[in-house]
């Protein structure tokens, strides 16, 4: 019982020291986050306010065209080429792309414009035949870009978008596959500045390529799982 | 139930008695808590970190002269760079003026320079800063018991994707795996100050998710830091025990300890000897493993210049070991320099046993910080292992120069109420051995490319959501056959990482 109450007492010690100790150091306000919005304080009282918030200059109006650079490396794919007269798909290589875009908001948070790229390093993984594989291709694909970005708090919106547009793979030494593509996708947008910005992204991109090998059309398309990464300026 | 009553009395009045007693003492202390500012004031940034107020639990210090703290003479530390004195004897010595325990504040990780990006890869690490820095304050000696830690949890799934003629290699890696992992630790570190001296010791305590992995397995360690260190504050310092030496490579905000994506894109089918992963002058970085530990010299001579020279000594595995990793980091703040070289020798136990493998290395990075909104990086570094086995055979499958280059970005909104970060970063690693057994001049040879992209959030600038994912690609050229044999692998990860530092 006497050790009971010994260590109900140090606890209690304890509990007091700490709480003591705590009372004497000045709590230091939290980071900013929980800092009060900026408020001009009267220091006259009875004097004509001189200085409030609402006399803040008004904020510029939203920049509209974006401009901007994307690297795109797509890990995952399939590629599907005629290959003795049959459509045979495979797995992708990793292939690396670069785009631009140019766009243009209509209204707040919905954008319009454009998105070409370019794509290098189309083959297939292991090549589906005994015959020697061709040299990896390029994919262009000249996209038009529709976004919607939701903002979430300052400086942080989360975008979707779609891109359709028109595709054409080129392989040395054999006729170009052409053909619709589509690409969906969506990220984060951060604003680094008011006019620098930078995204993080992923989606798909789906197409429908074809080549005409002595007037048949056979498929010669590629599905790739997309990620972007991204920055541009505000004009 | 009278003696129950009695005791009960008893046990109130002395918390009563203890409680005034330690409220009047810690009121007398004189909120000793926060540090004054001090000529080597960390810089605004400091007090930016995301600790809380720092919490003192302020034990009271009976003056009693007989129990006298066995503190060397505070006079001892008159000259600069002096011996000190013997201890004078218990009855004349101060006593300690002041103990606490102490949650570690933003103070005890100044930075006389920027780091990096705040809440970035770079910022989280120490460049060779003398850490946790609890100087003695007012002339006053200080005993401190420091608290701090971290721990994170990883969900993670990774799926390989290998391809070609590695027949059973290929095979074996046709694997995913779905995963969380964690680890959470307490740090601490007893640190006894006066004047500009210090001797300071650590431990960190560690709990691991898993409870099916094995001490000796990767991450399986239930201690990381253990060690000793005494010296001055801000010049030098000699350190003992199980601690990692000062980093070079700089991998960004993904490739984490304890990772599929640091493992890289070698499947279980993929146990080449030895089994590739990247080089960083990490031979002696990374705690040793065994009855071994670490020794190490640092040395401050100007703020924006530190070296490390750390040596190894004890028993790994097998046999006995001992290295030296000497590094040097030049730190401007926006502009960071770090280099350094190692060498490491293991051999056999027993005296026939004519094990001996020797490693080298050299490798440096450079960093760049543009706060707050941007800061990269690129590193390299190159070794060579020479291996002979237990008989004295030149074990040529085990000899091979090692070479890795890759770098890192990060990109910061540098807001203070909802930073987000973007990073990325790459490495390539090269392993070219010596077994030409099939064909003279064909060899070995592998490579490894290790990729991420990392989205960060920090919620209430506490906890860290981070988001990661991974590609890696691995090429095997094995030249035990001829033709030699070769086979690719790739690796998709992804990873969401929550962590909380304290």
């Amino acid at each position: 019982m006497r050790k009971a109450s010994t260590l109900i007492g140090l606890t209690l010690v304890a509990l007091g020291a700490g709480a003591r100790a705590e009372d004497q150091v000045p709590a230091t306000p939290p980071p900013t986050a929980a800092a009060p919005a900026a408020v001009a304080v009267d220091p006259f009282p009875g004097a004509p306010v001189v200085a409030s918030v609402s006399e803040v200059p008004p904020a510029p109006p939203p920049r509209r065209i974006k401009v901007g650079l994307s690297f795109l490396p797509m890990g995952f794919g399939r590629v599907t080429t005629p290959i003795g007269g049959t459509a045979v798909t495979g797995d992708a290589l990793f292939t690396y792309g670069f785009g631009l875009l140019a766009s243009f908001r209509v209204i707040a948070g919905l954008e319009l414009g454009i998105a070409p790229q370019i794509v290098y390093n189309v083959n297939y993984k292991t090549y589906p035949s005994v015959i020697a594989a061709p040299p990896a291709g390029k994919e262009t694909d000249l996209m038009a870009r529709v976004a919607y970005t939701f903002p979430v708090v300052e400086t942080i919106g989360l975008y979707l978008e779609a891109l359709p547009g028109y595709s054409t793979i080129s392989q040395p030494g054999s006729s170009s596959a052409k053909g619709f593509v589509l690409g969906l996708g969506g990220g984060i947008l951060m604003d680094v500045t008011d006019r620098i910005f930078a995204t993080i992204g992923g989606g798909y991109q789906l197409g429908f390529q074809s080549v005409s090998v002595s007037g048949t059309s056979f498929d010669d398309r590629t599905k790739y799982v997309r990620a972007n990464l991204g920055g541009g300026v505000r004009f | 139930m009278k003696t129950n009553a009695r005791c009960a009395q008893t046990g109130l009045l002395t918390a009563f008695i203890l409680l005034t007693g330690s409220i009047a003492r810690a009121a007398g202390a004189g909120a000793p808590t926060e540090a004054p500012p001090t000529e080597a004031a960390p810089p605004p940034a400091a007090t930016e970190t995301p600790s809380p107020p720092s919490t003192v639990l302020i034990v009271p210090v009976q003056p009693n002269p007989a129990v006298a703290s066995p503190a060397p003479a505070r006079e001892a530390t008159a000259v600069v760079g002096s011996i000190p004195p013997p201890p004078e004897p218990a009855v004349e010595a101060p006593p300690v003026t002041e103990i606490g325990v102490q949650r570690l504040p933003g103070s005890a990780y100044p930075e006389p320079q920027t780091r990096g990006l705040k809440y970035g890869s770079l910022w989280l690490t120490f460049h060779g800063l003398q850490w946790p820095y609890l100087p003695a304050k007012a002339g006053r000696d200080r005993f401190v018991i420091g608290l701090s830690g971290w721990g994170w949890l990883d969900t993670a799934y990774v799926k390989f994707a290998p391809w070609g003629q590695g027949g059973a290699a290929v095979n074996s890696d046709q694997v995913a795996y779905s995963t969380q992992q964690g680890r959470m630790l307490l740090r601490v570190t007893p640190t006894y100050s006066f004047a500009d001296w210090f001797v300071q010791g650590q431990v960190e305590l560690v709990g691991t998710e898993n409870q099916t992995i094995q001490r000796s397995d990767v991450g399986g360690a239930d201690t990381d830091d253990l060690w000793l260190r005494v010296g001055q504050w801000n010049k030098w310092d000699f350190q003992v025990g199980r601690f990692e030496g000062w980093e070079v490579f700089h991998l960004g905000m993904g490739l984490d300890q304890n990772t599929f994506e640091r493992q890289g894109a070698v499947g279980p089918g993929d146990n080449t000897p030895p089994v590739i992963s990247f080089y960083g002058l990490t031979d002696n970085e990374f705690r040793p493993s065994g009855a071994a530990g670490n020794l190490a010299l640092h040395y401050y001579p100007l703020p924006f210049l530190r070296f490390e020279a750390l040596g190894t000594v004890g028993s790994e595995g097998s046999g006995p070991v001992v290295a030296t990793r000497p590094v040097g980091i030049i730190d401007f703040g926006w502009l960071k320099l770090k280099g350094g070289v190692e060498w490491q020798r293991k051999t056999g136990q027993a005296a026939s046993d004519q094990t001996d493998i020797t490693s080298k290395g050299v490798g440096g990075a450079i960093q760049f910080v543009f706060e707050p909104h941007i800061e990269f990086g690129l590193n390299a570094a190159q070794g060579t292992v020479v291996s002979i086995d237990n008989k004295g055979i030149k074990n040529a499958a085990g000899s091979y120069t090692r070479t890795s280059f890759g770098g890192f970005a990060n990109v910061s909104n540098g807001s203070e109420r909802h930073p987000l970060l973007f990073g990325v970063g790459g490495l390539f690693t090269r392993y070219v051995d010596q077994n030409d057994i099939a064909f003279p001049g064909v060899v070995d040879n592998y490579w490894l490319w290790q990729s991420f992209v990392a989205v960060q959030y920090v919620v209430f600038q506490q906890l860290y959501v981070k988001l990661v994912g991974g590609y890696s690609r691995s090429h095997f050229l094995l030249a035990s056959t001829h033709p030699a044999a070769s086979y690719d692998d790739e690796e998709y990860s992804v990873r969401l990482r929550f962590s909380f530092y304290f």
